[in-house]
């Protein structure tokens, strides 16, 4: 972890990087969990349209991170990688049901599930899930979470290109499957 | 398409409200017992549980040390800046900056307190107040600006004022000593990486300090292969035939029925031709896929009792030859 000058980038002109990167900080489990949590739900009641195993999804998730939090708080983006966790398992139709499942076995005991969303967002997240998975995933990516294309292509591990494609036939089908184009074009 | 963004503004608001209004957003002190069995705090890390009950004390007193979760509270709360008791003596304290309390600039003033009333009213004297206007020190001792790292993750240190907050990046908190020393992990990007700083000290005052260090991560070597000992020579085994031997047989050589046929079989290359030729009659076949072949022949006009010879004849130009009496009554 020292500073060690290293011939190949001996020649590099410091000054001449005006635009540094980034930077992040190394996060606890704690903290990544707290801070990521609710969205990652969210994700998942989103994809999964499930609102008793929406949760579990999540945990399931971060479950997954914890085992590899090792290796996994040295990315750049943990979230990232938690959220492609969760997109691929709330698209997963026996996950679904194993959540499903488990989540009703603990329903009795102290009824946790999502609140019901109202009818009209129901219906646009129902049109979303009908969409061809990647569609489906990309555009919660687009909409819930607000993700540039380049974030969207690293989560779904696509191009920019791909998630492009994605993203324009998506939006195209939904509108479609939510009688928008119509209206728009009246 | 703005419709369809203002009804997908709508979906994700009504996604957005439903996960807030669950407690369990608020961290795991809201899970239910059977999401507690996944994940509890070892101490050395977590593990997966086996007993919920066991899960559920042990993450409740890491996760929620108030038996009453907070739903709105989702993130770390801050670090509370604890002012210096107002004395009650009629005194003015002294001017030590950690104890005497502060007073904001006026842009960025934390809202005062009025001192508690614990004293008898006739007794108490409004302290002195010292505006503290100054801002904290902040050095960072460690990485040197311009360091070069191998490795992405990087221990950041220095030192500020004694209670000051130290915030990296703009939203990561360093942990900050007593004394006043800080530090804090940060995960570099390859090339020029920017940390600025900024320390915060009791009265609101700031300072920032920024470097720039460089991430050139090692291409992993490209190892060589182990060195593998040559396996002594083995024998070559004995090519495999090539193609099937040519043979011929027939079934009669001599027919008494009319018209008179004879039926020649054998072996041959798999799918080649084999053509059998006589005077009286002739035919041609395919041997099949393991190289048989079979092929009727019949000598309509062979003479009555006159031999005759059939040759047979494979691609290669192999042939092999019969003879073939009619004894066929007119």
């Amino acid at each position: 972890m020292t500073a060690q000058p290293r011939s190949r980038s001996a020649s590099r002109d410091l000054s001449v990087a005006k635009e540094p990167a980034p930077i992040h900080a190394v996060v606890s489990f704690e903290q990544f969990y707290e801070r990521e949590f609710r969205a990652v739900v969210g994700l998942a009641y989103a994809l999964s349209g499930s609102r008793s195993a929406a949760e579990d999804l999540a945990q399931d998730a971060f479950v997954a991170a914890h085992r590899n939090w090792g290796k996994i708080s040295r990315y750049d983006k943990p979230g990232a990688w938690v959220r492609r966790v969760v997109a691929n398992l709330s698209v997963s139709r026996f996950r679904k049901s194993l959540s499903e499942a488990k989540a009703l076995a603990r329903i009795n005991r102290d009824a946790h599930v999502l609140p019901e969303l109202p009818a009209e967002a129901d219906e646009f997240w129902d049109a979303v899930r009908a969409l061809p998975r990647r569609q489906a995933q990309t555009i919660a990516l687009h909409y819930l979470e607000d993700r540039p294309i380049a974030e969207i292509a690293e989560i779904l591990e696509c191009s920019p290109n791909t998630i492009k494609v994605h993203l324009h036939k998506g939006r195209t089908r939904l509108a479609a499957r939510l009688g928008l184009d119509r209206e728009a074009a009246s | 398409m703005t419709m369809l963004d203002d009804r997908a503004r709508l979906a994700v608001d009504a996604i957005e409200r439903s996960v807030a209004d669950q407690a369990s957003a608020a961290g795991f002190a809201g899970f239910s017992v059977a999401q507690r069995r996944h994940v509890m705090w070892t101490g050395a890390g977590w593990a997966l549980a086996g007993s919920a009950v066991a899960a559920t004390m042990v993450v409740t007193a890491i996760f929620s040390p108030s038996p009453e979760p907070d739903v709105a509270t989702t993130t770390p709360e801050p670090i509370v800046v604890t002012t210096a008791s107002v004395p009650e003596t009629t005194q003015a304290p002294a001017p030590d900056p950690v104890v005497t309390p502060e007073v904001a600039p006026a842009t960025e003033a934390p809202p005062t307190e009025a001192p508690p009333t614990t004293g008898s009213p006739s007794t108490t004297v409004a302290p002195t107040m010292t505006l503290d206007s100054t801002p904290p020190p902040l050095t960072i001792t460690s990485p040197a600006n311009g360091a070069r790292f191998e490795d992405k993750i990087v221990t950041f240190s220095g030192s500020t004022e004694p209670g000051a907050t130290v915030v990296a990046g703009g939203k990561w908190e360093a942990e900050v000593s007593e004394e006043g020393q800080w530090s804090i992990q940060l995960v570099l990007s390859p090339g020029a990486n920017g940390a600025s700083f900024l320390a915060t000290d009791q009265a609101g005052n700031e300072a920032s300090a920024r470097i720039t260090v460089y991430l050139d991560p090692i291409e992993p070597p490209v190892e060589e292969p182990p060195p593998v000992e040559e396996p002594p020579p083995v024998e070559e085994p004995p090519p495999p035939e090539v193609g099937v031997e040519f043979t011929a047989f027939a079934t009669y050589g001599s027919c008494e029925l009319n018209p008179p046929y004879d039926v020649y079989y054998g072996t041959a290359d798999p799918g080649s031709k084999v053509r059998i030729t006589s005077e009286f009659g002739s035919g041609s076949v395919y041997a099949d896929g393991e190289g048989n072949w079979e092929k009727k022949v019949i000598f309509e006009t062979a003479p009555y009792g006159e031999t005759f010879v059939v040759t047979v004849k494979d691609a290669t130009g192999k042939t092999k030859s019969f003879e073939f009496v009619s004894w066929a009554v007119g």
